[in-house]
């Protein structure tokens, strides 16, 4: 890994830079147009995403007759963690909501993060406590509802 | 496993209730060290999802991390011994072994594929 990158990460995980400075968008950020696809589905790549600004759709059957969509994402929020973590094909197509900026960060990026500062694990472990207990709730109630 | 520990080990008969839909102060983390348990939510006093947590498996881990009372049902199906921490001291768990980080991001993962897999109605 680029040594400045190395160094970015370090910052980023003790909060001295974030994630919207140009420095850190220029080495690690992509924007996506509203309706890109970021994601695809069944896919088996293993990126984690932080949302830096804008939003996203987490899509099932993305573009196929039984498509739903069972969740939307916004600033600060992380995506992609579950392929990172159980080395599953992607459970779900992510798109871009409206025209959104993304940090994009390889295992190599996320497991130094994860390895330097014990927050980027809680704050992992809370995203997926937040998405299952807004599933929990819909699943009981019947709805169809998107969640955020 | 070197991570159980900073909680207390709890011993559940089958057919105890261990956490329940609506409870307050629901603050603790549960791994079954032997057993079984049932998670559940029900609608209406109806099962709408059930899921097996088993052996090396994590739960309660949701309501503890949004702040809100639990959704699901947890019960003892067969005789259990299970490893509970606090919320913080489960924080402190995290932090300090990597392994258990891990398992516990893996179990949300394989729950939240469940529930994405009912909710598109292809599960």
């Amino acid at each position: 890994m680029d040594e400045d990158v190395q160094e970015m990460l370090y910052q980023l995980a003790f909060d001295e830079v974030s994630p919207r400075e140009k420095l850190i968008f220029d080495q690690l950020g992509k924007h996506y147009k509203a309706g890109e696809i970021i994601v695809k589905e069944g896919d088996n790549s293993s990126q984690l995403f932080l949302i830096v600004k804008g939003s996203v759709k987490i899509v099932k059957n993305y573009q196929k007759e039984d498509e739903k969509a069972i969740a939307i994402l916004s600033d600060d929020q992380i995506f992609g963690e579950m392929s990172y973590f159980d080395d599953m094909p992607r459970s779900a197509s992510v798109v871009a909501a409206v025209d959104t900026d993304l940090l994009v960060l390889d295992k190599e990026h996320f497991d130094m993060l994860f390895q330097i500062h014990p927050k980027w694990t809680t704050n992992t472990i809370k995203a997926l406590a937040q998405r299952i207990y807004l599933a929990y709730v819909d699943i009981k109630i019947g709805t169809d509802m998107l969640t955020i | 496993m070197r991570y159980l520990n900073m909680g207390e080990e709890r011993i559940y008969k089958s057919g105890d209730v261990i956490l329940k839909s609506g409870q307050d102060e629901h603050e603790e983390i549960f791994y079954v060290i032997e057993g079984e348990v049932s998670l559940s939510i029900e609608n209406d006093s109806k099962k709408v999802y059930e899921q097996a947590i088993v052996k090396d498996e994590l739960f309660g881990m949701v309501a503890p991390f949004v702040d809100k009372k639990p959704v699901e049902n947890v019960t003892a199906v067969s005789d259990c011994k299970i490893y509970v921490w606090s919320k913080t001291a489960f924080i402190d768990a995290v932090g300090m072994y990597q392994e258990l980080a891990k398992l516990s991001i893996v179990m949300l993962s394989k729950r939240l594929r469940s529930l994405n897999s009912v909710l598109a109605g292809t599960s």
